[in-house]
């Protein structure tokens, strides 16, 4: 290798760390979603990342809904009303994906980065 | 070092169809977006650039351009107005490089730059204008990724052919201090 | 040795100046996806109502949340097929057979609905409200059993329809014993597009009503079309996202609203008035159209006509953007539909054109 400089090191290093961030950034992990957004009838939406694993709590007129969260993805674990709708919609995984609780009048709905709904047709 | 214009001229009009041909070459080379190819031809910009100076870069990638569409049949394309992204987006990056060769940059740094910036220009404007696709940002890390391994293996190269003691007589700013 | 001085505004000014329009140009992506509308999620109508404003920070939103429920819950109680108020005043009042002046909240959908049964050949049948009683829907939590053979014989012997109402100016008069109404694929339709006339009083002039899912949009924003993701019925996922212009209406019947499991079979609050039992083959059936009563009628008539018909219906109804989940999983929409959405996933679909079939009852 001919006349390296110190410039080069630091091109290099930028490089790489532009390309590696490109990844980063386009191929967010695990489907995509980074965090779940729980709008209640009457409150303000609540925004909880999907980090660590966790169960929460959401207090609504029917009772009590569990939701488990995992890096990535969210569930509804238990929810109070008789045809189970909120577990029966499974993991939230992608961007958009969401689980309702009539009950206890919330929806629960996981964002990513990317693309943005103005509303959710179901 | 000759001052000889004709022989300037001459040199550029070399480069240049040295660079056309690269690009034609590259033509060839399929890519996931078309049009988005490694920039190899950049190299010769390169070269022209330590070689006969920042004016003599810009007319041999601006010959290229033109030159390389009008081989291709693609003139006034959108291939073309990629390839001229492109390639002004490397010398954009260049610009203020420039300065910093030879004592503080060698031609690695300034090809990876450059590709680098090759592609992000030219996909910056497919992505604006052509193509606005809400899911082609995912075909950018690759691009980019094919971007720095081409900048670094032309830089690599250019430094060698740099370095020959027959090229060194032609090189502006020689990396050995002394005479040229 | 020869000194080339560049001129001082040359290539390197204009191509620095070229790279900061570059980062600008890179900035400008970067900075588009954020919130730039407010939404507001309240109870109304019976159901989530999901109010999407733009741009954020214009509205008065504790106002427009007051008055859009307020008149979303007078419509709701008007309308209401079962508790006590003007729609079970005027199902008595027609039950006796006499000339009576109506309620002004039930007059237009009763309008409506006529037109709507002659349009679907008598498949949209909103004078059925005994048969949807009779399956248990009009209660709270919808419970079988479900009627016996000898009482859907019964009401299926001379089923009552709109055509039974005689309708002259503000009065009524009904002409069929049995015939009670039961808005509940019409109401939804005339609410939103009520709601939208409120907003647009209140000085609003860009955002999506969304009630429990059946939407319709209030001018169109002026940086893009709306985007509205399409929830897959059988799933949580996003089976596809779809551009809406200005006042459009985006409306959906399904087996998955309403119902109760009986004896391992699921019974659900879309009734078929020709075999009197909930409609079979089709988990939803979503249509796009910019009158949304008629998008509301029309997607409970297409779940009716089940996998065969529906494109026949679509046509007769004038439904030219109209997509159908199957029990299967399988999509089936028309081709202007198909030019509208954009899947998300690996959809498998087939295209279908609504034409006119021979085997469809005619209009009457």
């Amino acid at each position: 290798m001919h006349g390296l400089r110190w410039g080069d090191a630091l091109v290099v290093t930028l490089a790489l760390a532009l390309v590696g961030s490109a990844f980063g950034l386009v191929y967010t992990p695990a489907g995509g979603a980074t965090e779940l957004v729980v709008t209640q009838a009457g409150a303000a939406p609540r925004h909880f990342p999907l980090n660590e694993p966790r169960t929460i709590g959401i207090e609504g007129a029917a009772g009590v809904t569990t939701i488990r969260i995992e890096p990535g993805r969210a569930r509804c674990l238990h929810s109070p009303g008789s045809q189970n709708i909120c577990e029966r919609a499974g993991w939230l995984e992608r961007p958009g994906d969401m689980a309702v609780s009539l009950p206890n009048r919330l929806v629960l709905q996981v964002r990513g980065p990317g693309t943005d709904f103005d509303s959710m047709h179901f | 070092m000759t001052a000889d214009p004709g022989d300037y001229d001459r040199r550029i009009a070399a480069l240049a169809a040295l660079a056309i041909g690269l690009q034609v070459i590259e033509a060839a080379i399929p890519s996931p977006v078309p049009g988005i190819k490694p920039g190899l031809a950049n190299v010769i910009t390169l070269v022209a650039l330590v070689t006969l100076g920042w004016r003599a870069a810009i007319a041999v990638t601006l010959l290229r351009v033109v030159g390389a569409s009008l081989l291709l049949g693609t003139l006034l394309s959108p291939g073309f107005w990629l390839s001229l992204a492109g390639a002004l987006a490397a010398l954009s990056i260049l610009a203020p490089l420039w300065r910093l060769y030879p004592h503080h940059l060698s031609a690695l740094g300034l090809a990876v730059a450059a590709a680098l910036a090759h592609t992000l220009g030219q996909f910056l404007l497919a992505w604006a204008l052509i193509i606005p696709h809400p899911q082609l940002p995912l075909l950018l890390p690759p691009l980019l990724l094919a971007a720095l391994i081409a900048g670094a293996v032309t830089g690599i190269l250019t430094n060698s052919v740099l370095s020959d003691p027959r090229i060194q007589r032609h090189v502006r700013n020689p990396s050995t201090t002394g005479t040229g | 040795m020869s000194a080339r001085r560049p001129p001082l505004l040359g290539p390197r000014t204009f191509l620095r100046l070229l790279l900061a329009a570059l980062l600008l140009l890179v900035l400008a992506a970067c900075g588009r996806d954020g919130p730039d509308t407010d939404r507001l999620t309240f109870q109304a109508f019976g159901t989530l109502v999901d109010l999407t404003l733009y741009p954020a920070g214009a509205h008065d939103l504790a106002l427009i949340q007051s008055e859009l429920s307020a008149e979303l819950d007078t419509m709701h109680r008007s309308w209401h097929a079962w508790e006590p108020g003007p729609l079970t005043e005027t199902n008595e009042l027609l039950a006796l057979g006499e000339m009576f002046s109506a309620p002004a909240s039930v007059l237009s959908l009763i309008e409506r609905a006529q037109e709507m049964e002659r349009r679907s050949g008598g498949l949209f049948n909103p004078a059925l409200g005994s048969l949807v009683a009779a399956w248990g829907f009009h209660e709270h939590e919808p419970a079988g059993p479900p009627p016996s053979a000898d009482e859907l014989a019964a009401l299926l012997a001379d089923p009552p329809r709109m055509a039974d109402i005689e309708l002259d100016g503000m009065h009524l008069r009904g002409r069929h014993p049995r015939l009670q109404l039961d808005f509940g694929g019409l109401a939804k339709g005339l609410a939103v597009e009520r709601s939208l006339d409120l907003l647009s009083e209140l000085g609003v002039e860009y955002a999506i009503v969304n009630a429990g899912g059946d939407l319709m949009t209030l001018g169109q924003r002026p940086d893009r079309l709306w985007r509205i993701g399409l929830r897959d019925p059988r799933g949580a996922g996003v089976l596809a996202s779809i551009g809406l212009g200005a006042g459009e209406a985006l409306f959906s019947s399904g087996d998955y609203e309403r119902g109760y499991e009986w004896e391992g079979k699921r019974i659900h609050h879309v009734i078929d008035p020709r075999s009197g039992t909930p409609s079979q083959g089709i988990a939803s059936a979503t249509v796009l159209h910019i009158d949304p009563t008629l998008a509301d009628a029309a997607a409970t008539t297409l779940m009716i006509a089940g996998p065969e018909q529906w494109p026949a219906y679509a046509q007769q109804l004038g439904i030219d953007h109209a997509l159908v989940v199957l029990e299967g999983g399988s999509v089936e929409l028309t081709p202007a539909m198909q030019a509208r959405v954009e899947f998300r996933r690996n959809v498998e679909y087939r295209l279908r054109e609504p034409v006119a079939d021979t085997d469809v009852e005619p209009a009457s």
